[in-house]
């Protein structure tokens, strides 16, 4: 039998303890492969705090980490629908996991979200991207952005 | 190896304000920006100041730029490779070694990578 499968645990803002493979973290995090190589992660003692991470986001980003480690031979198509139902999350939920993938530098996760987020607001007209980014102060004055209507006429 | 560390503390600080798309820090709303095609990306310095200042910035164009040039390089590297298995193909015929298959295989699988190419976006 093969040696026990190594864990590290890591602990969402709310003090949840989650308890992950430690090679499913170390292949996707650039933050924790760091931490694991220069041996500021004691096995015995350590959790890694992620303050600015929720639980429900974190356990989210396992998913990700593991289904990806796991599953990285499935093929494109497989892969790929499996990416868009974890990414079918409302904004907030975007938000949330773009803050954490960028935190724990994951940049596959993030490649995934920009790109997600990139489709969303192409081919839309300026008020329609506005209330994506809930934009509510533009900062134009009325001459700048008559001007900009101006120019960009089919943008609005 | 201390600028690892204070670096990791700074990033451990809490978002301000949890929520929306809206209070995304200037450096991930770049990140969006940049994978948006140069043609549209001009139009989205109408959406608000911050995006103005952002997009007009000479790092943002310069990155902007880079990555175009990356992705036509890419392009020319295909398409290239498409060629010169054109031009074997072209030489198998003059040696007589070819039959009408491998001719329409040949042309078939250059024509994939060709209308694979994305040549409208970077």
């Amino acid at each position: 039998m093969g040696s026990p499968v190594k864990k590290i645990m890591l602990c969402s803002s709310e003090k949840e303890i989650f308890s992950v493979e430690e090679q499913v973290m170390v292949q996707h995090s650039v933050i924790i492969n760091n931490m694991i190589e220069d041996g500021s992660y004691n096995h015995e003692e350590s959790k890694i705090p992620l303050d600015c991470v929720d639980s429900k986001t974190l356990k989210k980003v396992i998913d990700y980490c593991t289904h990806h480690t796991h599953h990285h031979n499935d093929n494109q198509e497989d892969l790929e629908a499996w990416d868009a139902q974890f990414l079918n999350v409302d904004s907030n939920g975007l938000y949330d996991l773009l803050m954490a993938a960028n935190y724990l530098e994951i940049r596959n996760l993030l490649d995934l979200i920009y790109g997600t987020i990139k489709n969303m607001i192409k081919g839309k007209k300026i008020d329609e991207i506005r209330r994506i980014f809930n934009i509510k102060d533009h900062g134009f004055t009325p001459e700048e952005e008559e001007q900009n209507r101006k120019e960009y006429p089919h943008f609005y | 190896m201390g600028g690892t560390r204070k670096q990791r503390e700074r990033r451990l600080k809490p978002a301000r304000g949890r929520g929306s798309l809206a209070v995304l820090p200037g450096e991930l709303i770049q990140e969006i920006l940049w994978r948006i095609p140069p043609k549209d990306v001009v139009e989205l310095r109408c959406v608000c100041k911050s995006w103005k200042t952002l997009i007009s910035s000479p790092q943002f164009m310069k990155a902007l730029i880079q990555r175009s040039y990356a992705h036509i390089a890419g392009c020319a590297s295909r398409a290239a490779k498409v060629m010169d298995s054109i031009s074997l193909l072209l030489a198998s015929v003059s040696d007589g070694n070819v039959t009408v298959n491998d001719i329409s295989d040949g042309v078939k699988a250059s024509m994939e990578v060709v209308n694979a190419l994305p040549l409208s976006k970077p």
